[in-house]
């Protein structure tokens, strides 16, 4: 469900872009406003003009697509050494960012999935990829983050992100990791 | 091992008339002096007007049965050669003939002795034809019976994973790989299958975005959820005493073993080790569990009562065990060792002595399960990209593919004949 905060949250944003001049104002598509405007009454000369900041869907749609963007910007997937759960300086780096973003934007909740790459068993992985999301949740807990928000769960080495990798220590490497979903906004 | 041979029997599914047999032939002699006992076995003739048979040709079934007893070594005869029996020392020989009529197919099966031609066990059934592997896996246990007074699971059954890109599914096969078919299929995940009995299963599934434990049907199809908390459930096991279930879960913070009963009640946590403590078995008794835990350091295989009092390690070469399988005899547990990279099945005594590694094959061997009767073990081999299930005689010979998909893992034996 969306939340009234995160939208109003994302109008200010929006709105600070246009007062920095940073962003393009957003007008109206009018390929889209044919879709979503009902049809003019026959009794009507002129066309009424459809103001698209009072179209809910529209702006709802933009506001969900300029989350999508910033979570596709902030969460990003971090990275762990083989057999490992500890945070690299490089995982931290991330880390860091996806915390000061979890704490502009407190009614995100998260899902913190561990994975693995795909040597060692399904059962153990199973322990070492929560143990990955465990750390995530850890390091954000330093940052505030509050538990409530985060949770976490492991897909073991049962959804890589390259399989079949055989004796290749770069692909392994990119299955060794901690990702983020978006539960509530 | 008991070399008896007792008159003829009557057990057959749809037997109609037992044709004719001696009363008794003593093979205690003859038997003693292999290994194996040496079996011919003819292929079948088709009556009048009956087309042959090109698939599940039931003497190639009873010829795979009776050699995956170990009981038997068989030797496929193109036609009765007394010469031929003589330098292999075969004594008994098995022929038959077979009519198809519409759906239906009638069947002779016949047991005979080689040096007076007498006939030892023969069958007549009548089954329809979608039934022939039934009726041939009854003869073969009847045979074994018979010669042997010993059984077989060659009507127990397999469950496994396959992995169908984003989602991963259940499969069900006869002891042999025959008869694959689809059990569990939804958009989501679904792992670690393990029998509860011959009809019900608990298995892991991310239905609800997370590892969840399900219990199913393979008579209603129905599934319910077994055990969830806001954290993990994985590879859960059955006990094969008192249907207790005990699994791993991080639902306290920390990976640990549970148990509880089949309906759920009386959960329990049984390890505190501040360790991850996962992949339990029971022991076939039901009194004690093998797990896994990474204590020392690394993950080894340990044993513990079933209510977690005295836990020991139980493996010590390698540095990292995991999938224990406790044999349905009690002496022996199997798990997968990873050296150099690659896991082998080992198995070792529950006193820790014997540790030996059972898998040769090429490739990457791990997830052992026991068969019923603890003679073999079912695995899963990863080479090339691609995963299938193998059995294997638990002293590491006549290793048969199962599966051919190149997808297929996490194989559970049931504990039924």
């Amino acid at each position: 469900m969306k939340s009234r905060h995160l939208v109003f949250g994302l109008s200010l944003l929006l709105g600070l872009g246009l007062v920095v001049g940073c962003k393009p104002k957003v007008s109206p598509m009018p390929e889209k406003k044919a879709e979503v405007a009902p049809p003019a009454p026959a009794v009507v000369e002129k066309p009424t003009v459809v103001d698209t900041s009072d179209n809910a869907s529209f702006r709802e749609a933009q506001l969900a697509a300029e989350l999508e963007r910033m979570v596709r910007e902030n969460l990003l997937a971090v990275y762990f050494e083989y057999n490992s759960s500890k945070l690299t300086q490089e995982t931290v780096g991330n880390l860091g960012k996806a915390a000061k973003f979890l704490s502009d934007y407190p009614n995100l909740r998260i899902l913190v999935q561990g994975h693995c790459d795909e040597r060692g068993s399904s059962e153990y992985n199973m322990a070492l990829g929560e143990s990955r999301a465990r750390a995530v949740k850890e390091y954000f807990s330093t940052y505030g983050i509050q538990a409530h928000r985060l949770e976490v769960t492991s897909y073991g080495k049962e959804r890589p992100a390259t399989p079949n990798c055989g004796s290749d220590d770069a692909c392994h490497a990119k299955n060794r990791r901690a990702e983020f979903q978006v539960l509530a906004k | 091992m008991q070399r008896r041979l007792i008159g003829l029997m009557f057990l057959g599914m749809t037997l109609v008339s037992a044709l004719c047999a001696a009363d008794r032939v003593n093979l205690e002699v003859y038997a003693s002096k292999f290994d194996s006992i040496p079996v011919a076995i003819l292929k079948f003739k088709p009556g009048a007007s009956t087309t042959a048979l090109t698939q599940n040709e039931p003497w190639k079934i009873i010829a795979d049965d009776l050699a995956f007893t170990t009981r038997f070594s068989m030797y496929r005869a193109p036609r009765i050669d007394s010469v031929a029996f003589a330098q292999r020392n075969i004594a008994l020989y098995i022929d038959g003939d077979y009519t198809i009529v519409g759906d239906n197919i009638e069947l002779n099966c016949l047991l005979y002795e080689v040096g007076t031609k007498t006939l030892i066990l023969g069958k007549k059934y009548q089954a329809p034809l979608s039934d022939i592997r039934v009726v041939a896996h009854r003869y073969a246990a009847d045979i074994l019976s018979a010669i042997c007074n010993e059984r077989a699971p060659f009507f127990s059954k397999i469950i496994f994973v396959k992995d169908e890109g984003k989602t991963k599914t259940l499969w069900l096969m006869d002891y042999d790989g025959a008869n694959q078919r689809k059990v569990v299929s939804n958009e989501s995940i679904n792992i670690f299958p393990a029998f509860m009995d011959s009809t019900r299963f608990v298995w892991v599934s991310y239905l609800r975005g997370k590892p969840d434990i399900y219990k199913g049907s393979l008579i209603t199809g129905k599934s319910d959820i077994f055990s969830y908390s806001r954290y993990i459930q994985t590879s859960p096991t059955v006990s094969p005493i008192d249907g207790k279930v005990a699994f791993a879960s991080s639902r306290e913070g920390n990976m640990e073993i549970y148990t509880c009963d089949s309906d759920k009640s009386n959960l329990r946590r049984i390890t505190t080790s501040n360790a991850i403590d996962i992949s339990p078995t029971w022991s076939p008794n039901g009194g004690q569990l093998a797990f896994t835990s990474d204590r020392s350091g690394s993950p080894q295989i340990y044993i513990m009562d079933r209510d977690g009092s005295n836990p020991k390690r139980l493996t010590f070469e390698g540095d990292y065990q995991d999938g224990a399988s406790w044999g349905p005899k009690g002496d022996y547990i199997a798990y997968a060792s990873l050296q150099s990279g690659k896991f082998d099945v080992w198995t070792i005594k529950v006193d820790g002595t014997s540790a030996q590694q059972i898998t040769n094959v090429v490739g990457s061997n791990e997830y052992p399960c026991w068969s019923p009767d603890g003679t073999h073990l079912v695995f899963v081999c990863t080479r090339g990209g691609k995963s299938d299930i193998f059995s294997i005689r638990a002293n590491g010979t006549d290793v048969h593919q199962l599966t051919t998909s190149g997808n297929a893992k996490m194989p559970d034996w049931s504990l039924t004949y």
